[in-house]
């Protein structure tokens, strides 16, 4: 049941990244969900979860992005194995907490990704990456984070999103 | 046994990692065609995403005129009052701005007959912050083809890289990808218009001649040397600097067009014809 509540919400994440969320772009950016949730689920269930449901929502998102399938993919799962390492270490009950390791976790997903970008002969210089792009997603990330994990963090020990 | 599993796992990784490394390269953004699956999920997807989308735009400009009011006491049914026909006003206004940019399209494509501009509505973006492409709904059943170029009588849009029956993909030219040939528009030189993640300056255009006298605020146009045709303007000069090497000059450029606020583009079918 847990399964398809978050393939849900990832869904309707995606949805609203390619539609609703040019809204709300803050410094060029709008914040990537798909991250964030990928983020919240290996901190609360582990590495081996993180990096499957990372590849999945990462995976759901080449597709319908259209280009360079499996860049999404191969990032989301490696950030969602790496931050789940911090499932038993870290104090995941605080939401100040969650929003540091949104904020690491983003700029590592980022720079993975910007180098990604680079292997494919796509030149975006560093200075342009950093600060027009990961920096602020970052923050933004982080600021998401801190209003959205309180209710997940309840759903996932407490609600729909437990696991059995 | 445990050391064994784990080979396998390390194996199984690998070869994972090396396939999506080899779809990467492959599903680049200079491919001819998109497969029977990619087509078909596009379409179906692109008509959630243009209902997703008109709510949102009916929702953006009803917020921005109803959400200044609120509060309670005596007066709250006036406030009511003044709220509902605020809304009201707002659709009007909606119903106005509307008319207005199509009648400006509708100008452009009359004055531009020859090209047979289409007008296509934006029903989604890429869901990534790296690259700038945009969804609208015409595709290969309404005579767009790949590269064709999508235009706004305000400026330049991009160019179209993927088609579906129904839709159509455009890199925009703020994407890090785009590359427009240009000039500077009173002295002729020409440069390379390139799209930029840092949103203060969109664009930039290089190999600018050094003798050339580049001004802030000088137009830039298409120079109609690739796929785009020559004289649509792309934006203003606010800055330039020499390149490391001081051989050339860097230009950067301001762009015409609201590239946050699309929401009707014109897609150019047979430029020059």
């Amino acid at each position: 049941m847990h399964a398809l509540v978050f393939a849900l919400l990832l869904g309707l994440a995606l949805l609203l990244e390619s539609t609703l969320l040019q809204f709300v772009r803050v410094a060029g950016v709008r914040p990537d969900l798909v991250l964030v949730l990928v983020v919240f689920y290996a901190i609360i269930n582990g590495s081996k979860e993180g990096a499957f449901w990372g590849f999945m929502g990462g995976l759901a998102k080449d597709f319908l992005s259209g280009y360079y399938l499996g860049l999404n993919a191969l990032s989301l799962a490696v950030i969602g194995y790496l931050v789940g390492l911090g499932h038993t270490r870290l104090f995941r009950e605080s939401h100040y907490v969650l929003a540091g390791v949104t904020f690491l976790a983003t700029v590592l997903v980022e720079v993975f990704r910007y180098l990604l970008i680079l292997g494919l002969g796509i030149t975006i210089l560093p200075g342009e990456a950093l600060w027009g792009l990961i920096l602020p997603l970052g923050v933004y990330n982080a600021g998401v984070a801190l209003l959205f994990y309180r209710p997940f963090y309840r759903s996932a020990t407490r609600g729909l999103l437990r696991t059995p | 046994m445990v050391r064994r599993l784990r080979v396998k796992r390390v194996l199984a990784a690998t070869v994972i990692v090396g396939l999506l490394l080899l779809m990467m390269q492959i599903t680049g953004d200079e491919r001819k065609e998109l497969t029977v699956l990619e087509t078909g999920f596009r379409d179906g997807v692109g008509f959630v995403q243009g209902a997703v989308m008109h709510f949102g735009y009916q929702l953006r400009d009803g917020l921005k005129r109803v959400f200044p009011f609120g509060g309670a006491g005596e007066v709250e049914e006036l406030r009511q009052l003044i709220r509902e026909l605020e809304g009201e006003i707002a659709i009007l206004r909606e119903y106005q701005l509307e008319n207005e940019r199509l009648r400006q399209l509708l100008d452009y494509r009359d004055n531009n007959a020859g090209n047979e501009p289409l007008v296509a509505h934006i029903i989604g973006r890429d869901p990534g912050n790296w690259f700038g492409v945009v969804k609208v709904n015409r595709g290969a059943d309404h005579g767009v083809r790949r590269d064709q170029a999508v235009v706004l009588p305000s400026g330049l849009v991009g160019r179209v890289i993927a088609v579906t029956p129904r839709t159509a993909d455009v890199l925009l030219i703020t994407d890090p990808r785009s590359r427009v040939g240009a000039m500077l528009q009173d002295c002729r030189t020409p440069g390379v218009v390139r799209g930029v993640l840092d949103r203060s300056r969109s664009l930039r255009m290089s190999y600018l001649s050094r003798e050339a006298e580049v001004v802030r605020g000088q137009l830039v146009v298409t120079s109609g040397l690739g796929i785009y045709p020559k004289g649509i303007p792309i934006g203003r000069v606010i800055a330039v600097q020499k390149d490391a090497a001081g051989l050339t000059l860097t230009a950067d450029i301001e762009p015409l067009v609201d590239f946050d606020r699309l929401e009707e583009v014109l897609i150019i079918l047979h430029p020059g014809g």
